[in-house]
């Protein structure tokens, strides 16, 4: 039997995206947590189980934090092509997106605050298809500059309004 | 073109609409007046005032609006000025047009009038659509025709053209040059809609009575008789190119005939109440009531009235809930047919021939290679509505088929189109709908028209995709089973009781709301008698016997609708087990592929492959496909697309991928992936 499959796309995140992603995730999960401890510690009469539920949430917020991110790192991926645009996600899901250059309508960079800390950009392209647009995260912002470049020529030298 | 006014019979329209406005607030005015006792004299005084303040302010601003509205076509552009308090200039240009929309209430039919609505693709937004409110139903049409005819930019004349040749011997398709602006020459035909003609002779019939159906809508502008109604189509065509000045010149002007589809058959409206509406018949009418009679002062959701429905309900349950159920369905089904009556009287779906000098086969499943037409749909008893297509707009075609209708053997077919918006409110179909509900067979016919050749047929998912969906009904009702059969053996073994009687979480709770609730002696008693357990067993029982089987039905219907199919133009999807929706996407319509598998679907050896698309959803789902299958599916609807990212193994390994006859515009040049 024949078997086909999807390869995965030949290149991944910058790896400081996994500290960008860490970070980001924490800054919303130690709070929830935080709350959590706090809101246990200050109105409640110190039940043991209730301990050891909040205890175990705020736990399992934390390893989420710094767990997700690196999980994220090894199933994200991306590659373009003369052709086209190859992105892979999800660790549960694995969502694959294929978008062709010649159907490309935008190519937008993006930096968030926390993100140009790290110096990071994300990619956006978007198509004709009110599918969503297809972004490639966590890229070194020169790569990011320099990919939406070469996008943008590629795709403007396509004739065609790419619907 | 020089900017063009809106027709001022729009003010007689609105003072007629104004009345709408007039009648709700002098209702409320007389009411009003009544109860403080004012003499009727002095109330119908200020009731006329009122009305007659309204009616003119109302008017007023249409005068505003009229004086602030210009528009103007010129070889690029449909350019539009607007705003009375703001001023807006908008200008499309004119290859941006994809639909063209009509629609005239009675009112503004009476008046010779129409709502024109120019669709310029975008989604959703704001700007994707242009609006003239009102045009005479002849600029209408001129309009349409010359927007969508694919006429090449310098067809069309700036200036206003001159009325050319007797009227009477005028083609209804002429050229856009030869249309006078305003007053276009569209003959009164005396052939009246709908004449009785058969059905097969529909291709070879004039447009004769497509015209015919303007200037009844219209009238007023029509001139000129229909002293040449008997000419044969040789003699209008030579009409129309002896005119000469047509689009191409010479004998490539000569127009080709309005192509009908579709007509309506009224033995179709059987179809009509096979909606979830049929069952929710009173409660629409009342929610459509609420309004007016709660203006006239009549509550209708007050205490009174729910406690009279109770006790009527309740005095002899065994007459009145069959009373109550079949006046529900009987308002239900009537409420559907009149809207199917109201939508669809008169409908028609029409294809118009594209740019003369192009090749045309209008043999029946014959479409021509060259996709330059236009489809129409025209419906309406009181409210007309035409919809216009530019078939190089149109990405595929969908049948739809909700459950009931299913059952009932019929299906409706929509268009999955750029450029087309959401449905309207206060408007009962989808815009993009292309016929009302009809029988399954015809349903496919005229989906194969509009989608320009046979339709694939649909090959089954592995039989994993149904043990899937099995497995999914079975957790749906199993889990909710035990659940409920654990509660009540915790009811059994005296749990509710030590709870109710504030113990736990009883007293966690703060001995308020349901702790004291439960803790009263009424409610331990109903516990300890196990009437409470019965309930719970109850439960247990009408989930197993009623929502098992019926989730198990949706399960196998569900996988029976899953197909997928590749033709020489379309990719055929198929899904879903209440609505189960058939796609005919066109190839060449993809941009691009999104192919999902959740942790069940890697186990099984099943993904998801979407079709992205600019047209209609967005998407387009080819469910629960065996991997292989989809992948292979996806690489040869696109050739060249996605096979740089696949790997192959096993005997077929090393092989050039087959890919089979590329669409047009899907040549995607297939070069080694570059790495960047």
């Amino acid at each position: 039997m024949s078997g086909v499959a999807l390869r995965p796309p030949r290149h991944q995140a910058d790896p400081r995206a996994v500290s960008w992603w860490t970070a980001q995730a924490l800054i919303l999960a130690v709070p929830v947590a935080g709350a959590a401890v706090a809101a246990y510690w200050l109105f409640t009469g110190h039940p043991v189980w209730l301990g050891v539920l909040v205890g175990g949430f705020a736990g399992c917020c934390l390893a989420l934090a710094v767990a997700g991110p690196r999980a994220s790192y090894r199933v994200e991926r991306w590659e373009v092509t003369d052709d086209a645009v190859y992105t892979r996600k999800g660790w549960l899901t694995h969502t694959w997106r294929v978008a062709p250059m010649s159907r490309i309508q935008t190519v937008d960079t993006a930096r968030g605050p926390v993100q140009r800390l790290f110096g990071l950009a994300d990619v956006t392209v978007t198509t004709a298809s009110a599918a969503g647009p297809i972004t490639i995260e966590g890229l070194d912002h020169e790569l990011a500059a320099e990919l939406a470049a070469r996008l943008t020529a590629i795709t403007q030298a396509t004739p065609g309004d790419a619907t | 073109m020089s900017w063009r006014r809106l027709p001022r019979r729009s003010l007689a329209v609105s003072a007629v609409l104004s009345l709408g406005a007039v009648v709700p607030v002098d209702v409320v005015v007389v009411r009003v007046l009544h109860e403080r006792d004012w003499t009727w004299g002095t109330i119908a005084a200020v009731a006329a005032v009122v009305a007659v303040l309204i009616v003119a302010g109302i008017v007023a601003y249409e005068v505003a609006r009229l004086r602030a509205t210009r528009w103007r076509l010129t070889r690029e552009r449909l350019e539009l000025r607007s705003g009375v308090v703001s001023r807006q200039h908008r200008s499309v240009p004119r290859d941006r047009v994809r639909s063209v929309d009509l629609r005239a209430d009675p009112v503004r039919r009476a008046f010779g009038l129409t709502v024109v609505k120019i669709g310029t693709g975008g989604h959703g937004d704001e700007n994707a659509e242009l609006t003239l409110d009102p045009l005479t139903v002849s600029e209408a049409e001129t309009l349409r025709r010359v927007l969508l005819s694919g006429a090449p930019a310098d067809a069309f004349l700036t200036e206003d053209p001159v009325l050319a040749g007797e009227p009477s011997r005028r083609d209804e398709l002429v050229s856009a040059t030869e249309a006078a602006w305003g007053s276009a020459p569209f003959r009164k035909d005396e052939a009246p809609q709908g004449n009785g003609l058969p059905e097969g002779d529909e291709t070879s019939r004039r447009s004769g009575r497509h015209r015919g159906n303007e200037a009844s809508l219209g009238g007023g502008r029509s001139r000129g008789s229909a002293a040449s109604r008997g000419n044969g189509p040789s003699q209008e065509d030579e009409a129309s190119s002896g005119h000469g000045s047509s689009w191409g010149g010479g004998p490539a002007g000569a127009m080709r005939a309005v192509e009908v589809v579709a007509r309506l058959r009224w033995p179709w409206v059987r179809y009509a109440p096979l909606t979830v509406w049929s069952f929710a018949g009173a409660a629409l009418v009342l929610g459509v009531l609420y309004k007016p009679l709660d203006a006239l002062g009549v509550e209708v959701f007050s205490a009174e009235t729910a406690a009279l429905v109770w006790g009527w309900l309740t005095e002899r349950p065994w007459v009145t809930i069959p009373v109550v159920v079949a006046g529900n369905v009987a308002a239900g089904v009537t409420g559907a047919l009149l809207i199917f009556v109201e939508s669809w009287g008169g409908y028609r779906l029409e294809r118009e021939p594209g740019r003369p000098g192009a090749p045309e086969d209008t043999g029946p499943d014959a479409r021509p290679a060259s996709r330059d037409g236009r489809w129409r749909v025209r419906r309406g008893l009181l409210t007309s509505r035409s919809l216009t297509l530019d078939e190089s707009r149109l990405r595929g075609v969908e049948i739809r088929e909700p459950l009931l209708l299913r059952l009932g053997g019929g299906a409706r077919v929509t268009a999955v189109a750029t450029g087309l918006g959401k449905a309207r409110e206060g408007e009962t179909e989808d815009v993009a709908a292309l016929t009302p509900p009809l029988p399954q067979a015809e349903a496919v016919r005229i989906a194969a028209l509009v989608a320009g050749g046979r339709l694939p047929a649909p090959v089954p998912h592995p039989a994993a995709a149904r043990r899937r969906r099995v497995r999914r009904a079975l957790i749906a009702a199993v889990v909710p089973a035990v659940a409920l059969a654990a509660m009540a053996m915790w009811i059994r073994n005296g749990g509710a009781e030590a709870w109710t009687r504030g113990s736990g979480l009883g007293a966690w709770a703060g001995g308020g709301g349901l702790g004291s609730w439960a803790g009263t002696g009424d409610v331990q008693a109903w516990i300890r008698d196990g009437a409470l357990e019965a309930w719970v067993w109850g439960a247990v029982a009408a989930v197993l016997l009623l929502v098992l089987p019926l989730a198990l039905l949706v399960a196998v219907a569900g996988y029976r609708g899953l197909g997928h199919g590749l033709g020489g133009r379309h990719l055929l999807a198929r899904s879903g087990a209440v609505v189960r929706r058939t796609v005919a996407l066109d190839r060449g319509g993809i941009v691009g592929w999104t192919i999902t598998q959740s942790y069940v679907q890697r186990r099984a050896g099943l993904l998801t492959v979407s079709a992205t698309t600019a047209a209609g959803d967005g998407h387009y789902d080819v469910v629960d496909v065996g991997g292989d299958t989809g992948l292979e599916l996806a690489a040869r609807a696109v050739p060249g697309l996605l096979d740089p990212f696949l790997v192959r193994s096993g005997p077929g390994a090393g092989c050039p991928p087959t890919s089979r006859a590329p669409s047009a515009d899907a040549a995607v040049p297939s070069q080694g992936p570059r790495s960047f």
